[in-house]
């Protein structure tokens, strides 16, 4: 759908991450080979992965990242709507988020949500915060998303095990001087391209499982084509754009995908080659690692697992991105 | 035909044995997950054609696949 939410934006990003930071070939157990680990890196852009020990939860690494939001703006008592993306929470119910807002000592009347959404977590995530803020039932919005992907891959299928880092990001959203339009696709129809099942029936979960052939043909048409039916509705073109903020994928993905909508490479940044495919919070970890994100006409890109596809051009001038720190237990 | 074959061999394949319309696909250690994904990607960006997953693992030859991108 595409919808046009003013007078709202992004104060603040943080990213927090595990400081374990081995490389593709420590992390594989399936012994593939030097020729085999080049193959990867040089197609996928990964050469390391931020991995999270086991007793880090998504929870720690995104109260992490608000900490270093609160350290800057400590505006903790006017936070009323917390939104937490994830396809990994801590349980199954509760729901992470009313946990999250305790341990960051958020009023008690904070509604809070989580949402269960992957690669496309992070616009969709905004999409929401942004309506609390333009329904007026919110005034401030604490957004965090992560996920602990890489417990949930086949360790012997190289192809998903090596290509998840860990992370989780906090994003503070307000009343702010900036028009923002979004664009959405689902294509429930694709749910088995990227899915790690659950049966209810046994309360048994499988491996996650990835359809690369299935999700590049979607990534690679169905992306584009809604980023040009959102130029189209904010009355922009491609050139009007300063950066593609896009999911990070993989980075022959990006390069394509930057191929595919004529523009510069450096339009279309791929700069997670050094902690992996964080999923939900791949685009703020992106910005954070970013030399100068704090740009006009921003279009952020999420896709990925649904299928789905979320996006929304934004402005991030009076954005503060305060970059990536990496957790420490004894702080929080 | 030629463009084709060079990007093939250089962007999508990236192996030695140098590459003919009759070259096929089931002798080639490289015709893995990952250039799979770089044809359906290179077919987008660069002959403006949508491929599926089926339509490139159906191709025998690299010919077929150059019929794949020329529909």
């Amino acid at each position: 759908m595409l919808v046009k939410l003013p007078k709202v934006g992004i104060k603040a990003v943080a990213l927090c991450v595990p400081k374990d930071n081995p490389s593709i070939s420590e992390y594989d157990i399936s012994h593939l080979d030097e020729r085999q680990i080049k193959r990867f890196s040089e197609h996928t852009g990964f050469e390391r992965l931020r991995i999270a020990d086991k007793d880090t939860q998504i929870s720690d690494l995104c109260v992490g990242a608000a900490q270093a939001i609160f350290k800057e703006f400590p505006e903790k008592e006017e936070i009323d709507g917390l939104v937490f993306v994830t396809t990994t929470p801590n349980w199954t119910t509760p729901a992470t988020s009313h946990y999250i807002r305790y341990r960051l000592g958020l009023k008690e009347s904070c509604w809070c949500f989580d949402v269960n959404e992957a690669c496309s977590g992070y616009v969709a995530g905004y999409y929401l915060a942004c309506s609390l803020i333009k329904g007026g039932q919110c005034r401030k919005v604490l957004f965090l998303c992560g996920d602990v992907t890489f417990r949930h891959t086949d360790p012997y299928v190289s192809a998903t095990h090596l290509l998840f880092g860990t992370g989780g990001s906090a994003t503070l959203i307000t009343e702010m001087n900036v028009d923002n339009y979004f664009n959405n696709k689902t294509f429930g129809d694709k749910y088995q391209a990227v899915i790690a099942p659950y049966e209810a029936s046994s309360g048994q979960r499988g491996h996650l499982t990835m359809d690369g052939g299935t999700v590049t043909s979607f990534a690679m048409n169905d992306v584009p084509n809604a980023i040009s039916e959102l130029l189209d509705y904010a009355k922009l073109t491609k050139d009007d754009i300063s950066m593609f903020a896009c999911h990070q994928a993989n980075r022959l993905i990006l390069n394509a995908l930057a191929k595919k909508l004529d523009v510069p490479k450096e339009k279309v940044p791929f700069l997670s080659s050094q902690i992996g495919n964080l999923a939900s919070s791949s685009i703020p970890a992106m910005l954070s690692l970013h030399s100068n994100p704090s740009q006009p006409n921003v279009m952020l890109c999420g896709f990925g697992s649904g299928l789905a596809g979320a996006f929304c051009i934004t402005d991030f001038t009076m954005t503060k991105f305060l970059g990536m720190s990496e957790y420490e237990k004894s702080s929080i | 035909m030629d463009e084709f074959l060079r990007k093939m061999q250089t962007e999508v394949l990236d192996c030695e044995q140098k590459l003919t319309p009759e070259t096929s696909l089931k002798g080639l250690e490289e015709w893995d997950s990952f250039s799979v994904v770089a044809f359906i990607a290179m077919a987008s960006s660069d002959y403006g054609v949508r491929v599926e997953k089926q339509d490139a693992l159906n191709a025998e030859t690299i010919a077929d696949l150059y019929k794949v991108v020329s529909k």
